[in-house]
């Protein structure tokens, strides 16, 4: 590239964009007719083409809103403990089987487990007064029941993730006899602990929970009657504030040209923007509770009138956590450790961000492998 | 770097860009092909605006620190009351929020003595009113430490890219400088929403969104008992009870599972002792 001389106003030789006219020219018409393609792919595409969570499953007990599905198996089975795949209030389930590719339930069903999974429904505005206390002592304590039954056993392996993770550890410190084994992922326990690595851009929902009061919750929940998903979606976006800017213009433009990775873009823009509503009152513990006063690790937090005490947690642990993850930090997963009444507990770093665990082409592998020699070694 | 400091910034990097865009690298004005392109001695035009851009912030601001010099010393010397009204009226922040008188009058109207019958409505219209003034107002401060926000990260970019020019290393691509954007941006907000002006300004906000939803609830929880239908208080009551019934179903189904499962144990030891 040639050398630009001084024009006579004062400013040095070189300019910061260093293009010729026929380069800059190229370069536009590059984006002009990757931009044609992209019309061209966008019309092709329709909604079958980017459904998620095809892993066939049937409905086997309902109650309210919540449903339990079982999946049906791709392999044969290794005659272990069933597992119950338990997600949070905030995102749904469908992240552990976005894919046919990048499926954690596939993995595990290949690898001959035989699984469960809890669907929360859509809680709505009549549900404000549905508490944490309901989905463990209430709704999760049927599920885990129902299993119990009618695979005629007394004890469940339970997966968590994220929330569904803190609902599964709550679970099983207050019901340690019906738990074989606890699976953890992305799962926060210590609210605090943000604070450990204090890594720029990461834990972002800690800090702005903690700066707001106590009352300001109970208005907003007061106002909503939930804790909107729409806004929830609003806060994660706030984590990677460059990242929503370009997403649906120089990110989506580099899948364009690629219509596996441009439909693997859509599917995962389908799972976000299925974000229901979290339940008033059970928002309310959740920030309150947990983010605010990081009650679970100190084995405050109660539910159904007794304290989650985590040292009654006797089944064997495995917590993974993803290293990259800004919305739950590691450091507030591996609190954990030495928390609970069992030496047999296995942490599990994984590479990638909060989401890139289940997706991520390297990382989503390992979690199958992983969750299901360690679950296999404990049946 | 303050605003002024960044729009220079921003002004010489716009002007080197252009410039060197706009001017045949190394062939000479006369080279072939670039023929329709301005020769550089055109873009003066161009220079005189980003200078005159330049002047006109340093004008306003020197204007603006010499308004509140001298009013400073006419409210002390004369009408204080009139020195007040002045300083407000040149506040930057009153620009932003720009409702307080509204909202002053909406709350003497929203907050008055309650008479039995007499402005029911209207006062819970003022008080919604005020809500509303009170959100913008908000909204208004917080899009003040967004706009802090954007200056420092393009005045952080320029100053970056300016010297990278001074050093000789250009990007080689509009990608590569966007990115390079992207990246300075990212830095500077992801600080920004760690600054306790970020977190209050946005605390006031959902605050004052929250007050707003709470006044349009009183508006229809108002009209709803005037017209004869079920109100959102009303409706809670209703769910809260179905709550805690469906609480008792359950517990009541759970103690019944217990119940089954102790007999059917016991009626298994009695076999096995039998």
């Amino acid at each position: 590239m040639a050398e630009t001389t001084d024009s006579g106003h004062g400013l040095p030789a070189a300019t910061p964009l260093d293009l010729t006219p026929a380069e800059m020219m190229a370069e536009v018409g590059a984006l002009g007719r990757k931009m044609a393609e992209g019309a061209k792919l966008f019309a092709s595409v329709r909604d079958e083409d980017v459904r998620i969570a095809t892993t066939p499953k049937d409905l086997v007990w309902s109650q309210d809103k919540v449903s339990l599905y079982r999946y049906r198996p791709l392999a044969e089975s290794r005659g272990l403990p069933p597992v119950l795949i338990v997600y949070g209030l905030i995102g749904r389930y469908t992240m552990a089987d976005l894919q046919e590719d990048r499926s954690l339930v596939r993995n595990l069903l290949n690898l001959g487990l035989d699984l469960y999974v809890v669907d929360w429904g859509n809680p709505g505005r009549a549900d404000r007064f549905v508490t944490i206390d309901d989905y463990v002592d209430g709704y999760l304590a049927e599920c885990v029941a129902f299993i119990n039954d009618t695979t005629n056993r007394e004890k469940v392996n339970l997966l968590g993730i994220c929330e569904g993770g803190v609902f599964t550890t709550c679970y099983a410190a207050l019901y340690p006899e019906t738990v074989n084994a606890m699976v953890l992922t992305i799962t926060p326990v210590d609210f605090h602990a943000d604070t450990v690595e204090n890594r720029k851009g990461h834990g972002f929902i800690n800090i702005w929970v903690r700066s707001l009061s106590a009352e300001d919750i109970d208005q907003l929940i007061a106002a909503q009657g939930s804790l909107p998903g729409e806004f929830m979606g609003s806060v994660f976006s706030m984590m990677t504030p460059m990242r929503t800017m370009t997403k649906y213009n120089l990110d989506l433009l580099e899948a364009l040209d690629d219509r596996k990775k441009f439909l693997n873009f859509l599917r995962m823009e389908k799972w976000i923007s299925d974000r229901p509503d979290h339940p008033g009152e059970a928002a309310k513990q959740w920030l309150k509770d947990l983010y605010q006063d990081n009650k679970l690790v100190k084995s405050d937090f109660e539910l159904g009138g007794r304290k989650v005490e985590l040292k009654n947690i006797t089944c064997p642990v495995l917590n993974v956590f993803a290293q990259d993850d800004h919305i739950i930090p590691p450091a507030t997963s591996q609190a954990l450790r030495g928390k609970i009444g069992t030496e047999d507990y296995t942490e599990l770093g994984l590479p990638g961000g909060h989401v890139g665990v289940f997706v991520g082409g390297k990382a989503q592998k390992l979690l199958g492998s992983g969750i299901a020699d360690w679950i296999a070694a404990r049946g | 770097m303050d605003q002024f400091d960044a729009f220079k910034a921003m002004g010489e990097f716009w002007a080197r860009t252009g410039m060197g865009f706009l001017t045949p690298p190394g062939m000479g004005n006369n080279a072939a092909g670039f023929g329709a392109f301005p020769p550089a001695g055109d873009l003066n035009p161009f220079a005189e605006a980003q200078t005159s851009l330049t002047q006109a912030w340093a004008a306003a601001t020197s204007l603006s620190q010499t308004l509140a010099a001298s009013l400073q010393g006419v409210a002390a010397t004369s009408d204080p009351t009139a020195g007040a009204v002045l300083a407000r009226i040149f506040d930057p922040q009153a620009w932003l929020g720009g409702t307080s008188d509204f909202s002053a009058t909406l709350n003497r109207m929203s907050e008055g003595p309650q008479l039995a019958d007499l402005w029911q409505s209207e006062k819970r219209f003022a008080a919604l009113f005020t809500a509303f003034a009170a959100l913008r107002q908000a909204q208004g401060k917080h899009q003040a430490v967004m706009l802090d926000a954007w200056t420092r990260a393009a005045g952080t970019f320029a100053r970056e890219a300016n010297a990278r020019a001074v050093r000789g290393e250009t990007y080689p691509t509009g990608r590569d400088m966007m990115q390079h954007w992207i990246e300075t941006a990212n830095g500077v907000l992801l600080d920004v929403q760690r600054s306790d002006a970020f977190l209050a300004s946005q605390r006031d906000v959902l605050k004052a969104a929250t007050e707003l939803r709470l006044a349009q609830q009183d508006v229809a929880g108002f009209m709803s008992d005037l017209y004869g239908q079920p109100s959102r208080a009303e409706l809670d009551d209703v769910h809260r009870s179905l709550t805690e019934l469906r609480r008792e179903v359950r517990s009541l189904k759970k103690d019944k599972r217990a119940a089954t499962k102790r007999a059917k144990a016991g009626a298994t030891r009695e076999e096995s002792h039998g």
